[in-house]
């Protein structure tokens, strides 16, 4: 399986070691910056900044790629379908019913150029905070609305339960798929509606396996006293470092920079 | 025609970092109506060799030979699954179907057998485990009590009438009588049609009174494989690798340091009994 989104490599960087709520409010800067842009030459600026998070963060470059991996079908299809279907006055090729505009290829390029960044930050960030971290983040962020009986630490709790069950349930699911392969089961021919069907006698043990041992777990979570987030303490208390405060800065003057120049300078490509 | 494994390893995680070598230049030859013990710590290879057994997984290097048929030839794949039958540990995880007599008939089915000779076989599986068919058969498989899931669970496996029988610590979690109930089954099998059983176990008592040969594992290699009289007579060795003995053994142990001079092959309660009291009668 290689699935990078959301994959974690552990590290002690300095982005590592950033507050979890740091990483997520920074992130949310840079969607900010990667929409903001409206011109083709300041698209540097938020390429600089995910490369910069990348080498700062000691994530070797090839995670850029890989993070893009998954969606090259979307992004080849987007890349098209902009390409050919946005209206424009200056036609730079046409061939039949086929026209491509400056207009169609200037969008084509924007479109695929934001769907690589987003991609690449939102994993930059999975990369470098641990499933663990980033929930208590998501928390404290949450918190505030607890107010109006939002249940943040229930929110929070689940999501950690469900990241700590996939690899149990994956090599669960493994077992049984082995078990029943031995019992002469087949799950390579036919079509799609008979693969559909041979994946029943592996997904109905499976479920029956994730009810139990849900029930297992709630079972061991009460009889060691859990009642929910009421007046539950942490073991690692979240704090904000001088670090964050120069990461705030740094993205900030990005925004800044982005926000003046398209401001002041009009008339850019 | 025997199961042969020739120069068999396996290397988990090949080439890669973290590359695990499970099983190791391991060969041996698994005779047709033998039942066959293999024994090990935890880790030592044992689950990994029986799953190269039926093609689950596919030898690094070396061969399995299943009555002549390589496990690698995909074409031979299901004739292979159909002569060799797994149990995996705590089968009753696998059971899917509305009823057990469904579920039972899964592997049959699978082999594409005529809808007669399914129902026939699925009778006869459910009369060898013990499951009574009027009372059974139409059940949901998830209402069924432990013992009886894992019972149900072993006759799917037996429907298939399996030349070979596969048998990864089939009487784990279970309750005495239930272990011997198992036993006493597989021993019923061997006898009524010549299936070959391999069983890992940790269990010695079992394994001494049952098997013909024990197979013990060590950090993926063969270590011993031989009568459970020869291989039981290696005590210090086997204990060094935190097997224990049978009682029977143990207690031979003691009254050889009391100067009783207990000859080295016994290792059942029933022998051992049948020598003391040959000693008594004059």
């Amino acid at each position: 399986m290689d699935i990078t989104l959301g994959q974690f490599i552990p590290g002690n960087s300095c982005i590592h070691r950033l507050d979890p709520r740091t990483k997520i409010w920074l992130m949310l800067a840079y969607i900010l910056m990667v929409f903001l842009v409206k011109s083709m030459v300041l698209f540097v600026l938020p390429l600089v900044y995910v490369l910069l998070a990348l080498k700062l963060g000691h994530i070797h470059l090839s995670y850029f790629f890989k993070a893009i991996k998954p969606i090259r079908v979307l992004l080849v299809f987007m890349f098209l379908l902009n390409l050919f279907v946005t209206p424009g006055e200056t036609v730079l090729f046409s061939w039949r019913f086929i026209v491509v505009t400056r207009e169609g290829l200037r969008q084509a390029l924007f479109i695929s150029l934001r769907l690589v960044l987003l991609m690449t930050g939102a994993s930059l960030m999975t990369l470098t905070t641990s499933p663990i971290a980033l929930t208590d983040g998501l928390e404290r962020m949450l918190s505030p609305l607890k107010a109006i009986h939002f249940p943040a630490h229930e929110l929070a709790m689940m999501m950690t339960i469900a990241l700590r069950f996939i690899p149990t349930l994956m090599e669960e699911a493994d077992k049984i798929k082995k078990a029943q392969l031995a019992r002469g089961a087949d799950f390579e021919s036919g079509n799609l509606i008979a693969r559909a069907k041979a994946m029943i006698p592996i997904l109905i043990p499976l479920f029956v396996s994730a009810f139990r041992r849900a029930d297992e777990l709630a079972m061991a979570m009460e009889s060691r006293c859990y009642h929910g987030g009421e007046g539950r303490t942490k073991l690692h208390q979240l704090r904000f470092t001088r670090g964050d405060l120069w990461a705030a800065l740094v993205t900030a003057a990005f925004l800044l920079v982005i926000i003046l120049v398209q401001a002041l300078v009009p008339g850019l490509v | 025609m025997p199961i042969v494994i020739d120069h068999l390893s396996h290397t988990y995680f090949d080439g890669g970092m973290g590359s695990l070598s499970a099983v190791e230049d391991l060969s041996l030859t698994i005779h047709e109506g033998k039942f066959l013990a293999i024994m090990g710590h935890t880790g030592c290879g044992k689950t990994t060799l029986v799953q190269h057994l039926n093609g689950l997984l596919l030898p690094s290097s070396g061969r399995v030979l299943v009555d002549g048929l390589d496990t690698t030839d995909k074409k031979q794949r299901s004739t292979i699954r159909s002569l060799v039958g797994m149990v995996f540990q705590y089968p009753e995880y696998q059971l899917f179907a509305d009823t057990v007599k469904e579920d039972i008939a899964f592997g049959p089915r699978n082999m594409k057998l005529s809808i007669e000779e399914v129902n026939l076989r699925v009778s006869r599986a459910m009369a060898m485990v013990g499951l009574s068919y009027d009372s059974f058969a139409d059940k949901s498989p998830f209402e069924l009590s432990g013992g009886e899931k894992r019972r149900a669970a072993l006759a799917g496996i037996l429907a298939m009438e399996p030349k070979y029988l596969v048998l990864d610590e089939p009487m784990a979690g279970l309750d005495p009588q239930g272990r011997r109930q198992i036993l006493q089954m597989l021993e019923e099998l061997r006898q009524s049609t010549g299936c070959a059983i391999i069983m890992v176990s940790h269990s010695m008592e079992d394994v001494a009174r049952h098997a013909d040969r024990i197979l013990v594992m060590k950090a993926g290699k063969q270590m011993y494989l031989d009568t459970p009289q020869s291989v039981f007579a290696h005590a210090e060795e086997l204990s060094k690798m935190n097997l224990s003995l049978p009682a029977a053994c143990r207690v031979a142990a003691l009254l050889r340091q009391k100067g009783v001079d207990v000859p080295l092959d016994i290792c059942t309660r029933e022998d051992l009994e049948a020598y003391l009291m040959g000693r008594l009668k004059p």
